[in-house]
């Protein structure tokens, strides 16, 4: 991409720029389609709510500026007060030295090297809800195991009854609605309800582990944040959200993308069946291919110009997820899934200074709910449309109707293991 | 004390860099690398903070 001056940057309002209606049903339907008829006008696009860039190396130079500053939404105080100052002072929206403490107190707590030992557990779940599926007639893969995995997985690991993270993932979806900014006129009154009542349920999750102290990632948290004489309350309850709002709802949507490009790329998925080894290359590759997000929200605060553009003060720079991760420009074939790749450069946990903090969880919980696929779905075609769940989640799968055969579990060591073996 | 940085991993996050500015900047390509001189011992709390932080895993601290 030629590298444009600054010397003369053109302000952005004057530029004659295709615009990419992101609330569209045909964005809905068909967002590649869209996507890369736009792409070869322009790296930039208008958008509903400001302007969004196609490009991944441009996009990478962004998340590495401090002249954009990420933003957790793009309410304004007029849509809803309330939301606004929560915005403002949720982690995402903190740069400098209070993002550096704020990030240590998170991987504190998740000690991203202490994931591995938590493996086998989510291989244990993900089998078990095999198996009780194995036993109902018409069994639907994402509807009745993937939606209930992640509530399975990261309730223990936060320390919260499975029963609540069903509710805890409820409020999750409802406010990263926020994401769907054709959404924001009806469901505004919503998304600040559920998340007045995520508030109050983290408000009384922060008094109780500050009384009964507990070693899971919201208790350490917890502890980390009350031993830090720089961590106030309102930090506690931001890190807190962040962390909740984000393990529950992006691993479940991610890993029914996953699951459904696995389905329609039969050469990918007999490679993995026979070389379980190929697990990390399917991850990051889904993790590319079809990301659980739309966007990536970005505020300039001082009037910045970019290539030869001039973004006024206040303006709302969006990354486009799916169109990075497929940029040509970064990528060969980006609209393959591909196992054999070096990399698979993608923005789907963010970049630098804001990139998520639980990548690390939510990859081990992808790669052992498919490498459990792989061992034991026998077969598997599509048998039917599935429903979708909002653009916010990367347009994610609710259900997958296939005809499927499942393997009975492999039992190790267990004596019984002759017996149960149907082959 | 040592800072070990392996670049095959480092993705040019910088959250090192940020965490500690006396041990670590980026280099031409981008990725982190260990600052000429620069003792990690000196900065401890840096050092552990620049492991911590690294979203690849790409940083470790041997003692």
């Amino acid at each position: 991409m030629p590298l444009l001056t600054d010397l003369d940057p053109r302000p952005v309002g004057d530029m004659d720029l295709p615009y990419l209606d992101n609330g569209s049903p045909q964005y809905e339907e068909d967002s590649y389609g869209v996507i890369e008829a736009l792409r070869a006008e322009s790296w930039l696009v208008r958008s509903r709510y400001g302007y969004t860039v196609l490009s991944y190396p441009l996009a990478k130079e962004i998340k590495k500026s401090a002249s954009f500053v990420r933003i957790f939404d793009a309410v304004t105080p007029q849509e809803s007060e309330y939301l606004f100052d929560k915005a403002q002072r949720s982690v995402s929206a903190q740069s400098g030295p209070t993002l550096v403490r704020m990030r240590r107190l998170m991987l504190q707590a998740l000690r991203p090297r202490m994931v591995a030992q938590l493996q086998p557990q989510m291989r244990a779940i993900f089998d078990d809800l095999l198996d009780e599926v194995a036993l109902v007639e018409s069994p639907d893969l994402v509807r009745d195991v993937v939606d209930r995995y992640p509530g399975l997985v990261m309730g223990p690991i936060l320390g919260v009854p499975f029963a609540e993270t069903r509710e805890l993932d409820r409020w999750a979806s409802t406010i990263n609605i926020l994401g769907r900014h054709a959404a924001y006129a009806t469901q505004l009154g919503e998304v600040e309800a559920a998340y007045r009542q995520m508030e109050q349920y983290l408000l009384a999750v922060i008094d109780d582990r500050r009384r009964h102290p507990t070693t899971d990632i919201l208790g350490e948290l917890i502890a980390a944040a009350d031993a830090d004489p720089g961590t106030t309350d309102d930090e506690l309850l931001m890190l807190t959200h962040a962390i909740v709002n984000a393990s529950i709802d992006n691993v479940r949507s991610e890993l029914a993308l996953t699951i459904e490009a696995l389905v329609d790329h039969p050469e990918a998925w007999t490679a993995l069946k026979s070389d379980p080894d190929l697990v990390g290359a399917v991850v990051e590759e889904g993790l590319r291919y079809s990301p659980a997000g739309d966007d990536i929200q970005h505020r300039v605060p001082e009037t910045v110009a970019f290539h030869g553009v001039q973004f006024p003060e206040g303006t709302l720079v969006f990354i486009n997820k799916k169109a990075v991760n497929r940029d040509p420009e970064a990528i060969d074939d980006p609209h393959a899934f591909r196992l054999d790749r070096e990399a698979s450069p993608h923005l789907t946990f963010g970049f630098g200074l804001h990139s998520c903090v639980g990548a690390t969880v939510a990859r081990a919980a992808i790669a052992e709910a498919v490498l459990a696929l792989a061992e034991r779905v026998r077969s598997w075609e599509r048998a039917g449309a599935p429903e979708r769940g909002p653009m916010a989640s990367g347009g994610a799968p609710l259900t997958l109707p296939l005809r499927l055969e499942l393997e009975p579990r492999r039992r190790g060591e267990d004596p019984d293991a002759d017996v149960v073996g149907v082959d | 004390m040592r800072l070990v940085i392996d670049r095959q991993l480092c993705a040019g996050h910088a959250q090192c860099v940020l965490a500690a500015p006396h041990l670590v900047e980026l280099g031409p390509d981008d990725k982190s690398a260990l600052i000429d001189g620069a003792d990690p011992a000196d900065h401890p709390e840096e050092a552990r903070d620049a492991e911590l932080l690294c979203p690849e895993l790409a940083i470790s601290l041997v003692e």
